[in-house]
């Protein structure tokens, strides 16, 4: 066994027991750590498929988006952590598992996967970061300007909004 | 694997020297002495705090969930040293030459929080969640203004890599990037800011307005390490200690440690974008060649002592800076924190942005 299969295999078990411990636990503080372990091991992934940049977009979007906002919920809804699970649509919960793991089956068994090989030398050295950059900003440029825009709308947006909640409680006070 | 060890070496003996420092500083910012008893000037102070903090007994309170309670200095602290992966050293001494280098490291560091959430929340302690409340919000909102005015420079550089960013600002560039070398960007003065190396290179002297950045970048970090006066996670005269109220002994050591690398990490990230990375502070002027004297050719020993001596002595500068900053300011309320963050900030960084993009397109060669 190559080294390259030990750590594929090290992450790809620490993904999945991660997952199911998900889909087990009754905890949601326990769900959300888990969540975390299972995003990072996805992003592992990237890396020894040869795309860091992939892999940190993973980290940044996911890890300390995402997750961040979720625990954030969860210590605003502060009470018993147990209770966010409650068995209801258990029958509409179990068509959508299935149908959602059917087609993601069906959409993986097509693909074939090879391990890349191990080196010191980043493979990103070979230009993915500036080829997507370059991508983004020529053939996709429309999209990325409507995000970039949308991104900064939103924080201008916040800055309003917390700016006119300052000045109303001022009032009152 | 060199770098794992020597970066955990470097992280404890500067834990060790630091803690001693900010005493001393505020001591005498205080007008007092500080610690004096325990060797010269009370140097050997730290050694013994440690010393008695590692034999303390290891408590976690009855009403705390064990698991996450454990689970959080390791994780805080995994995420900090993660974050020196991809900081140059030396010409050849870096972790992991990724090209997403800053990038990555910026991402990793934020991670900290979630480490925060947990030490908070599993404390079952309402000061502890208070200040984990207080940290998260803090954490994520400063991370805009530091990634943006980390975005000004690598609008300039055209890298996310941190040794390339390095190596622009010092005489070993060599320009395959189609970059504008120019002092100040003017071409037709015909002094090639490369050659006469030293301060005259650095992003923060080129690009005047990188100073600014830079501004905002220290105040964002200081946010980012939770120091004061941006201390409100721990603000002790008001939650005793914030999230970490609960822990003791060696956890409280590995919480205390993080702390103070994260400090350093930002001191050093700030050095390695605008103040010049492991190169010279001297220039070369006329036939005394100050820069060449003052660093070695990568890849030999005077290259990795020079540049060792000059990223560590430049960061530790910075890292005093932030000390004398501790005791000087008061801590800002909630409110302040975020009209810091949103109204100055935000824009500020925001036109830097601008100003970088603007400054790209019309002194490109």
């Amino acid at each position: 066994m190559k080294l390259i299969e030990v750590v594929f295999l090290f992450f790809s078990i620490q993904l999945l027991s991660s997952a199911l411990v998900i889909l087990f636990t009754r905890n949601v503080v326990y769900a959300a750590i888990a969540l975390m372990s299972t995003l990072l091991g996805v992003a592992a992934l990237f890396v020894l498929a040869g795309s860091d940049l992939l892999a940190v977009v993973q980290l940044v979007v996911y890890v300390g988006g995402v997750l961040i906002l979720l625990l954030f919920g969860v210590l605003y809804t502060y009470r018993d952590p147990e209770s966010y699970f409650e068995k209801k649509h258990v029958l509409l919960s179990i068509v959508t598992v299935v149908v959602i793991a059917a087609g993601l089956l069906f959409l993986l068994s097509d693909l074939s996967f090879n391990y890349p090989t191990l080196s010191k030398v980043p493979s990103d050295k070979a230009g993915i970061t500036r080829a997507a950059g370059q991508y983004w900003i020529t053939s996709k440029i429309l999209i990325f300007e409507v995000v970039a825009v949308f991104l900064l709308v939103v924080l201008v947006g916040a800055g309003w909004i917390a700016s006119k909640v300052l000045d109303k409680s001022k009032t009152e006070a | 694997m060199f770098v794992v060890l020597f970066v955990l070496t470097l992280i404890l003996l500067y834990a060790v020297f630091v803690v001693w420092a900010e005493r001393k500083v505020a001591a005498f910012i205080q007008d007092r002495l500080g610690p004096m008893e325990t060797g010269p000037y009370g140097m050997l102070q730290t050694i013994a705090d440690l010393l008695k903090l590692l034999q303390k007994e290891d408590i976690i309170a009855t009403g705390a969930n064990r698991f996450l309670f454990r689970l959080a200095p390791v994780l805080i602290f995994t995420a900090i040293f993660a974050g020196f992966a991809t900081l140059p050293f030396a010409p050849d001494l870096i972790g992991s030459s990724a090209d997403v280098g800053v990038f990555f490291m910026i991402t990793i560091v934020s991670l900290d929080v979630i480490g925060i959430f947990l030490a908070g929340w599993a404390s079952n302690n309402k000061f502890s969640i208070l200040g984990a409340f207080r940290a998260i919000a803090q954490v994520i909102s400063y991370e805009i203004p530091l990634t943006l005015s980390i975005l000004a420079v690598v609008l300039i550089c055209q890298t996310l890599d941190l040794q390339q960013i390095s190596f622009q600002q010092g005489i070993y560039f060599v320009n395959t990037q189609q970059l504008n070398t120019a002092l100040f960007g003017v071409t037709s003065w015909g002094i090639d800011v490369n050659e006469i190396g030293g301060f005259v290179s650095w992003n923060a002297f080129k690009y005047p307005f990188l100073l600014i950045a830079y501004v905002v970048f220290f105040i964002a970090s200081l946010a980012e390490c939770n120091r004061a006066p941006f201390d409100i996670p721990e603000g002790e005269s008001e939650l005793v200690s914030g999230f970490h109220t609960e822990y003791t002994g060696f956890r409280f050591a590995i919480l205390f440690l993080a702390e103070y690398a994260m400090m350093l990490l930002v001191a050093f990230l700030g050095v390695v974008l605008f103040f010049g990375s492991w190169n010279t502070a001297l220039p070369n002027i006329g036939s005394l060649r100050l820069a060449e004297w003052t660093s070695g050719a990568p890849g030999t020993t005077a290259g990795y002592v020079w540049g060792l001596f000059w990223l560590i002595s430049k960061g530790i500068t910075i890292v005093f800076l932030q000390l004398v900053m501790r005791w000087t300011y008061p801590r800002l309320r909630v409110d302040q924190l975020m009209n810091l963050c949103w109204k100055i900030l935000l824009p500020l960084s925001l036109f830097l942005v601008i100003v970088s993009g603007l400054w790209v397109v019309w002194m490109k060669l």
